[in-house]
């Protein structure tokens, strides 16, 4: 049973990635949304029908089947904002190692629980919640450190600009009027028109 | 280092008058337009020599219209930053255009220009660096809702031990810097709620801070940016921001004794 399993997970992995090369540019984020759903449906049934042989066994059927499932939407959905360019390179590779870190978890459950065990002395389930866990908290401190520095680099500019648009100003009284809209005038018209709409 | 200070001591008027013509008084400003314009008919009547900026942070209200019509330097921030990069940005600009002496006084007419000649006395006076003042020292003591009395005393309290002296209103917005500060400040000064912090860093790099006892007005408009959540808020971040900037390193490039030999000639 087991070995069938694992055979499920890998087989996912490679219908997933077919359908991530092969799939319509368009919709490819909804389809493995769709592709997963089936595939939780398919593993729920599959737990349901073990119930009566071995609780135990279901228990970690069950749980190997929710991890694949995250680990699978955090690597599609990664892949697919890096491909509508939502997200950097860099913060995706992050994404992807957690992604990753979770596959290896649901496909290898017996391999890192030995040795999870002999590292940490944890069981399966804590396991996983706690490297997940750990993973999540390490993305949101390196958010919040990102958020920072970006804060920082606004303000930066935000000051600059002001500077400069107060030099252009005084510029624009030093030289004769040439008749042109000036500096806060342009800042006024400029806040009046819409802002361009963003190619598709 | 308290200063009772007399304003009869800048007698002087002729060096009052210099001292004006090489000042700066900058103004945060964040959706004022009820009480901007009086401040500036204000300012424009005590003090006609003295340069005013007025820096608008994204206000959503007339504010830098206002400014402009009153014949002011009007800096215009793009993007709203809180006090904090607002004084920063009127620092830079200060230090770009190399004036000697800067003012902050809030757009909010709570602080009225009649004491600044009190601000510079005790400058003088003091041989400080940075005057402050304070609505909690003169005879006229000010009082506000009691939570905030009690905060403002706690803080006070914690920033007086940063300082080694004591402060008795330390988020008091109505300050004088002369150019060492000055340049200080334009290089690094805090984020939000910057006032008690500036003042820990301030000491912390030698600069000689002093209080001055000043009567201040009530709001001419507009509301506080700080409300009741706020409040706690602005206690706790200025209350870590106090505690991490002792475990700091002070950077020695901003110390009062480097500043002074850059900026001499």
């Amino acid at each position: 049973m087991k070995a069938l399993l694992e055979l499920l997970s890998v087989g996912l992995v490679l219908i997933s990635g077919l359908l991530f090369v092969a799939g319509r540019k368009q919709n490819r984020f909804i389809a493995s949304c769709w592709l997963l759903l089936g595939v939780a449906l398919v593993l729920f049934l599959a737990g349901v029908t073990f119930t009566a042989q071995d609780k135990m066994m279901t228990m970690d059927l069950k749980l190997r089947a929710v991890t694949g499932l995250l680990s699978f939407f955090v690597l599609i959905a990664t892949m697919e904002a890096v491909r509508r360019t939502q997200m950097r390179e860099r913060y995706a590779l992050l994404w992807l190692g957690i992604g990753l870190v979770i596959l290896v978890f649901a496909i290898y459950p017996t391999a890192t629980i030995a040795w999870l065990q002999k590292v940490t002395g944890m069981q399966y389930v804590t396991a996983i919640v706690v490297v997940i866990f750990g993973f999540l908290l390490l993305v949101t401190f390196h958010f919040s450190v990102e958020f920072s520095r970006l804060h920082d680099k606004l303000g930066r500019l935000t000051r600059r600009c002001a500077l400069l648009e107060r030099r252009i100003e005084e510029l624009e009284h030093a030289v004769p009027r040439s008749g042109k809209t000036s500096a806060h005038q342009f800042h006024a018209l400029e806040k009046s028109t819409p802002p361009p709409s963003r190619p598709a | 280092m308290l200063a009772h200070s007399d304003p009869n001591r800048y007698s002087n008027a002729r060096l009052m008058t210099e001292w004006i013509q090489e000042s700066l008084l900058l103004i945060p400003a964040f959706n004022e337009e009820a009480s901007l314009g009086a401040l500036l008919d204000e300012v424009g009547t005590l003090f006609p020599a003295l340069d005013v900026a007025v820096i608008n942070d994204c206000s959503g209200d007339r504010t830098a219209h206002v400014a402009r019509t009153h014949g002011v330097v009007v800096l215009d921030l793009p993007c709203n930053l809180g006090v904090g990069g607002v004084m920063q940005a009127g620092f830079e600009y200060a230090c770009a255009r190399d004036y000697r002496y800067v003012m902050r006084c809030d757009g909010d007419g709570q602080h009225p220009p009649s004491e600044i000649p009190k601000l510079a006395a005790a400058m003088q006076a003091n041989n400080a660096d940075v005057v402050i003042g304070s609505r909690f020292l003169g005879p006229h003591a000010y009082t506000s809702t009691p939570w905030r009395n009690v905060g403002i005393a706690g803080l006070a309290a914690l920033l007086s031990y940063a300082c080694r002296q004591r402060v008795t209103d330390p988020t008091s917005g109505f300050q004088l810097i002369n150019r060492p500060a000055l340049h200080f400040f334009a290089k690094t000064y805090p984020s939000d709620y910057p006032e008690p912090e500036s003042l820990a860093l301030l000491t912390r790099q030698g600069y000689r801070v002093c209080e001055t006892a000043v009567d201040f007005r009530a709001r001419q408009g507009g509301c506080s940016s700080i409300g009741k959540r706020a409040a706690l808020f602005y206690a706790m971040k200025v209350t870590l921001a106090l505690l991490v900037d002792r475990a700091r390193a002070a950077d020695p490039r901003f110390s009062r004794q480097n500043m002074l030999e850059q900026l001499a000639p």
